[in-house]
């Protein structure tokens, strides 16, 4: 039985074993038959130019994705991200256009006001019991519309002259790789790393998987709750520094359309929707495979339309993976 | 099935015919024989108690009634048909209703709609529900019954006692010709279990044969016509409530005194680490006096629904007391949460291990060490796998559990299994005050003579315990000192050498 010999296999046999048994080996099949199918049918596909262009596209996906993941894992739900992108985005405009504060206020400012609105996400649902899905419906269409009237729905320019801290969020690149891919790199590893090697992340995943058995060994389950609104909040508001650095504007309908991507790539990486299962390298991985479809797609010149049936196809064949997978584990246990 | 309805009147079928018969049934599960040829008869509208000890078959012979399970011998007949019932629906369909006590009513759709749930009246034109007739059809069924209660009112507000009734309605309205009812009483107050008696009595007079199951031996007498009394799977009797009385039930349910006790060396007792004074929440517990010592096990022994969950539930501050003191190691202490209850050194292990005690996603080595994280962490923060797999690695050895593998999820592993994890990750955190909730429950018999060794163990080692259950053997034979709860209350402190099965189901049952 592998799992028995798991603790002093060798590191490559582990990482294999781990892989095989992760809720994300469909996508990670899916992510490998697409990168063969696109590179087949399209010779640019394989290109540097490409893989950059790639990865600079699915950052904010990422970004978002990577709060997300954290809030399902404590078995929680935040409708109100496109809110906080919005809300992070004017904020961001307002402190640097209008009040002409350095770049470094306004970017700490967004990701504050993000982080603000996580805290009123999980005090509300926490202090009262109310089903997080309607505090964040409620604060979405409060926010959105804050929003809305204090930008008076228009853009507020932003100026960020080469070699300044808000074009590096936006255009710069070390060593090559682009900032904006760096900065999402640098929050997976961290959210990995919290996951899986410290007590906040162990105790993330009991109070996910089972409230009652968490609070019966008395741990707080409400403060992780509360803790991981916040931290989805920040994340969502720094989601939305990177956006307005690549616009060069900050607006309230920079959020659009980016909490339906988040869930999908989630739940495609694995995470359970009822907590306690998942985690983060997993959701990254889903993130490369739906930005890989719409990139492929792209180049091979399909209609937009056509690539949110591909991508919902895509989700439905993930999950028949899972669940076969699910059966043969189950099978091998049960022996 | 053509049973009279309760409003054409009733035509009992002839009084020798019994309306439900079983003979010599048998019914095995792994490692127990659950019933060994039981007989049954219930006679047409008739008020008929099954009493019994945990354990005594009760609700196996129930449940084979009712369609749940099959037997391996015997047979059921009905109105003096054979009858082989593949599911509890075919039983419903002939006319055998089980009231549950997890009401199985929708809390957001009105009385009437409840009463006629599946049944709606439907218009025979539009083929639309004919809403006036729904409302007038369950009101009639209501007055017949003399249950006062709108039909028009949403079934979400109503109190435990008229949900039983609304239940018992849809039955009679389904046209029972037996119902069950499986401790009816369990969540009612004194008043309402009068109204719901009364009721009771109106459908069986209706020529409802009633099968009544409940562990209170005075309602037991008071409501039913007969009772038949099982032990260890067997039928001792059945007799008529107006020639028998308490004292001799309780004989017959227990039989004679069970052999000296298990636990073998009574420990040298410490100081006094937890005391209760005048305990109470509510109107669900009250007036709970008692204390624990160093290496002690005290036992808290009662029916089910004595109170025994909610003084849990105080003492570990799932919901905490509102009246009274506790005082841990001398001092007082206010215990409002869990997370409280663990820093003054409790530990629980819940009754349902799967719900509460366990989290089944993870692993063994991560639930093992889930109670005390830091003593895997390094700098208090970070988590060390080498040092997760040594510490959960020694309770795997030293509990005997199996398989041998701490990154094995939890949830493959067997119930006995699952239950030393359980109590283990509280020997990791090494709690002193360990509050065990049924933790034999579910747990095969080679585990549960494992888990009572273990608990002996742990009195050598300091730990005090509190162990509270409902199968007297088990109380009987682990405990130091027994505590008796009876409706929210210690109805009787009783020590090891005074304690006898008669003794505690007598204090259990009322009275002494």
């Amino acid at each position: 039985m592998s799992s028995t010999s798991s603790a002093r296999a060798p590191i490559g046999r582990r990482i294999w074993s781990s892989v095989r048994d992760s809720s994300a080996f469909g996508v990670l099949v899916a992510f490998i038959l697409l990168v063969i199918l696109f590179s087949i049918l399209h010779p640019r596909f394989i290109s540097p130019q490409n893989f950059r262009n790639l990865a600079v596209s699915i950052s904010t996906l990422g970004l978002v994705s990577a709060g997300v993941t954290l809030i399902l894992l404590v078995g929680m739900l935040d409708v109100s991200t496109e809110a906080v992108l919005a809300m992070s985005s004017v904020v961001l405009g307002f402190l640097m256009a209008r009040l002409g504060l350095p770049a470094s206020v306004g970017i700490l400012g967004a990701i504050a006001v993000g982080a603000g609105i996580g805290v009123i996400n999980g005090l509300i649902t926490v202090r009262f019991k109310i089903n997080p899905v309607i505090t964040t419906l409620a604060t979405l269409a409060i926010f959105t519309g804050v929003a809305q009237v204090t930008s008076g729905m228009r853009q507020i320019l932003l100026n960020a002259p080469r070699g300044t801290l808000l074009w590096y969020f936006g255009f710069g690149s070390l060593f090559g790789i682009p900032i904006q891919v760096l900065v999402v790199l640098a929050v997976y590893v961290l959210l990995w790393f919290v996951l899986q090697h410290t007590r906040f992340g162990r105790n993330v995943y009991a109070v996910g998987g089972n409230p009652a058995a968490a609070n019966m060994l008395g741990l707080n389950v409400s403060r992780y709750r509360f803790l991981a609104f916040v931290i989805n909040g920040a994340t969502a508001g720094l989601a939305s520094v990177l956006i307005s650095a690549r616009a060069l504007n900050g607006w309230p309908g920079a959020g659009q359309g980016f909490l339906f991507g988040a869930i999908t790539a989630v739940v495609l990486g694995g995470t359970s929707l009822a907590g306690g299962r998942g985690g983060a390298w997993q959701t990254l991985l889903a993130v490369l495979l739906l930005g890989t479809l719409t990139n492929g797609l792209n180049l091979l010149q399909v209609h937009p339309y056509w690539q949110g049936v591909a991508s919902g196809v895509l989700l439905l064949l993930a999950v028949g993976v899972e669940l076969l997978r699910n059966r043969l584990i189950g099978k091998k246990y049960e022996q | 099935m053509t049973q009279p309805s309760l409003l054409e009147g009733t035509q009992p079928t002839p009084a020798s015919q019994p309306r439900l018969s079983m003979r010599g049934i048998c019914k095995a599960f792994p490692g127990v024989q659950a019933l060994s040829g039981v007989d049954f008869e219930l006679l047409p509208g008739e008020i008929h108690a099954i009493i019994g000890q945990n354990g005594a078959g009760k609700s196996t012979l129930v449940k084979i009634a009712s369609g749940a399970y099959a037997p391996d011998e015997g047979q059921i007949l009905l109105d003096g048909r054979k009858v082989h019932f593949r599911s509890p629906a075919d039983a419903r369909e002939a006319g055998i209703m089980t009231v549950y006590q997890d009401w199985n009513l929708f809390p957001d759709l009105s009385v009437a709609e409840n009463i006629l749930a599946g049944r709606l009246p439907l218009n025979p034109r539009s083929r639309t529900v004919d809403w006036s007739r729904c409302y007038q059809e369950a009101a009639r069924e209501l007055q017949n019954l003399k249950v006062d209660i709108d039909p028009h009112m949403r079934t979400g507000l109503l109190r435990p006692a008229q949900l039983q009734m609304i239940e018992i309605t849809r039955c009679v309205c389904a046209q029972a010709s037996v119902m069950i009812l499986d401790e009816p009483t369990a969540a009612l107050g004194p008043q309402e279990i009068e109204s719901l008696f009364d009721m009771i009595r109106r459908v069986a007079a209706g020529g409802v044969s009633i099968l009544y199951i409940s562990h209170k031996l005075e309602e037991v007498l008071e409501i039913a016509g007969r009772v038949t009394v099982l032990r260890d799977g067997r039928k001792i009797g059945t007799a008529d409530c107006c020639d028998t009385n308490r004292i001799e039930l309780i004989r017959m349910m227990v039989g004679r005194e069970v052999e000296a006790p298990q636990k073998q060396t009574a420990v040298e007792l410490g100081p006094e680490v937890l005391r209760a004074v005048n305990l109470g929440r509510g109107e669900f517990l009250d007036n709970i006096n008692f204390s624990l010592h160093e290496g002690e096990i005290l036992g808290i022994f009662g029916l089910l629904g004595a109170g025994q969950r909610q003084l849990v539930d105080a003492l570990y501050g799932i919901k905490p007391a509102d009246r009274g003191d506790i005082f841990v190691n001398g001092a007082a202490v206010r215990i409002h949460s869990t997370e409280k209850a663990k820093r003054f050194g409790f530990g629980l292990v819940p009754d349902d291990r799967k719900r509460e005690g366990l989290v089944l996603a993870l692993s063994v080595g991560a639930n093992l060490t889930l109670a005390n994280t830091p003593a895997i962490s390094r700098g208090g923060l970070i988590l060390s796998r080498r040092k997760e797999r040594r510490r959960s690695g020694q309770w795997i050895q030293s509990l005997d559990i199996k398989p041998k593998q701490s990154d094995r999820l939890v949830k493959f592993l067997s119930g006995g299994n699952q239950q030393k994890v359980v109590l283990g990750k509280w020997l990791d955190n090494e709690s002193k005050i360990l509050i065990l909730d049924h933790p034999t429950q579910g747990v095969d018999v080679g585990a549960k003579s494992e888990i009572y060794a273990l608990l002996e163990e742990l009195t050598h080692r300091k730990i005090a315990i509190i162990l509270v259950s409902t199968e007297l053997p088990e109380v009987l034979a682990m405990s130091d000192r027994i505590l008796v709860m009876r409706d929210g209350t210690i109805a009787a402190e009783l020590a090891r050498h005074e304690a006898t099965n008669q003794k505690l189901l007598a204090h259990a049952t009322g009275g002494a």
